[in-house]
């Protein structure tokens, strides 16, 4: 369950959200749309503490979000943001691994067999797996980045944008995955039409900053 | 056995020599001349008290008024780092403890078990052996810090992707810290690799000029060349660890307050 209570918050001194209030229950898939400017990249990047409220209150299943939970918290979250932005000359093999050596990870490990079988989910080659990430098309690195997650098999998933720049015949999958497991918590971002009709709760923001619908 | 010394009047011949690079911006009309005079009426100046306040640090030779001048000399160092970074001046309190650190214990080491003046700290050693090793360290933490936090800000969507899915700030700028420590690395490296045969090292000229034995000179040059490289890996190092505290938030991001307007 993942709870805002009531939070505003500011940046460089304009209030991009005012006294905003959602609840979200365990495997509910949540489409947060609306118009441009009006607090939704703001509200995904509340959720992994990249801006802090200066009012009101935030829990993860009934914990506070404070940083001494923040290692417990990130441990069910994976956020895929806008833009997956590659490293130097990695390749996408070494961009999926990454995680797994990450200190918080140690008890899981990276599977190549769930790789390739992800892979052909979501309609791409697995040959792509030792292209540097640079050489693939924005669209591309946007479902590898959404793999990331999916390897991690995180129970919260935060997106934003996951469907932008995709061509429609890929849109259909990235949504199938991302709405698919019963258990998972699913927040997104998104402009796209089928999401949002495909997700069982829509949150409209504007820029008055109303507050959001419990779900 | 000392330098020849240098009359009143050579020195005015000295800077008569100036009329050459006067003649040389006419030339090139680059209209820098009085740019020039007012640089080297400075250098002139501030040179001139060097000397004086040496002589008398020199003569005085008390550790605690020693101690004193280094801290200061490490205080103007980590300014000049800052202003130079593009940084606040705020992260000076970190800055400045990571400077102490590390080119305190390098000086420690080598005072004690390389040069041994008698006594140890004598201000005739210390202080110019600090001088290398912070005006050598200050310009790789320079650019050491600017290239980290540069890097993380610049790809910080990629940097947050990662603190949010669990990575320490350690973790998360690994890949940032090694691009920058190369960048840093990088000249001190090729300047090392020159010496010698491009540069004659100004320590060395000196200590022949004022009469010192050659052998003796390079020696005391491969020294303090050791001295100053593991100085400056170690400033450059602690500097960035003890900035991260102010330069990330306690949830890890990014602080945007560090960096000037």
């Amino acid at each position: 369950m993942i709870e805002l209570i009531s939070i505003s918050v500011e940046l460089g001194g304009k209030t991009i959200l005012k006294d905003f209030s959602l609840g979200v229950g365990k495997g509910r898939k949540v489409a947060v749309f609306g118009e441009s400017g009006a607090g939704k990249s703001t509200l995904l990047k509340t959720l992994i503490g990249m801006y802090v409220p200066v009012k009101g209150e935030i829990r993860f299943n009934d914990k506070p979000f404070v940083p001494e939970y923040m290692p417990e918290i990130r441990r069910q979250v994976f956020y895929l943001p806008q833009d997956v932005v590659p490293q130097g000359e990695e390749t996408v093999e070494d961009f999926l691994m990454y995680p797994f050596g990450l200190h918080v990870n140690k008890s899981m490990s990276y599977s190549r067999d769930k790789t390739v079988q992800l892979f052909s989910s979501l309609r791409l080659p697995s040959d792509l797996l030792n292209q540097p990430l640079y050489k693939l098309s924005g669209g591309e690195r946007k479902r590898v980045g959404l793999l990331q997650g999916l390897l991690l098999e995180r129970s919260i998933l935060l997106a934003d944008e996951p469907t932008a720049g995709v061509d429609a015949a890929n849109r259909d999958e990235i949504i199938q995955l991302l709405f698919n497991e019963s258990d998972t918590t699913v927040i997104a971002v998104t402009h796209d039409e089928s999401m949002i009709e495909r997700s069982d709760v829509k949150v409209e923001m504007k820029h008055v900053n109303p507050p959001g619908e419990v779900a | 056995m000392g330098a020849h010394d240098i009359s009143t009047f050579g020195l005015v011949l000295a800077a008569c020599s100036l009329l050459a690079s006067v003649t040389v911006y006419a030339i090139t009309k680059v209209g820098l001349t009085r740019d020039l005079f007012i640089s080297m009426g400075r250098m002139g100046v501030q040179l001139s008290l060097v000397g004086v306040y040496l002589t008398g640090l020199f003569r005085l030779n008390h550790p605690a008024v020693t101690v004193g001048y280094i801290f200061l000399m490490m205080a103007a160092a980590n300014y000049s780092v800052l202003k130079n970074t593009g940084l606040k001046r705020t992260m000076f309190f970190f800055t400045f403890p990571a400077t102490i650190v590390s080119v305190g214990a390098v000086s420690v080491y080598f005072m004690t078990l390389v040069f041994q003046p008698n006594p140890l700290y004598d201000a005739r050693y210390l202080i110019p052996i600090m001088g290398m090793l912070l005006g050598n360290s200050m310009n790789r933490t320079i650019v050491t810090m600017e290239r980290f936090y540069s890097s993380v800000r610049k790809d910080e969507s990629g940097y947050s992707a990662l603190v949010a899915m669990g990575a320490t700030v350690n973790e998360a700028t690994a890949a940032n810290l090694k691009v920058a420590y190369r960048a840093g690395l990088g000249p001190a490296l090729a300047n090392l690799a020159t010496m010698g045969i491009v540069s004659l090292p100004g320590m060395m000229t000196g200590q022949i000029l004022g009469g010192s034995d050659p052998l003796v000179a390079i020696k005391y040059q491969v020294a303090i060349i050791l001295a100053i490289y593991v100085a400056t890996d170690l400033s450059a190092l602690l500097c960035i660890t003890f900035s991260k505290k102010k330069g990330f938030t306690r949830y890890g991001f990014l602080n945007h307050e560090i960096f000037k307007k």
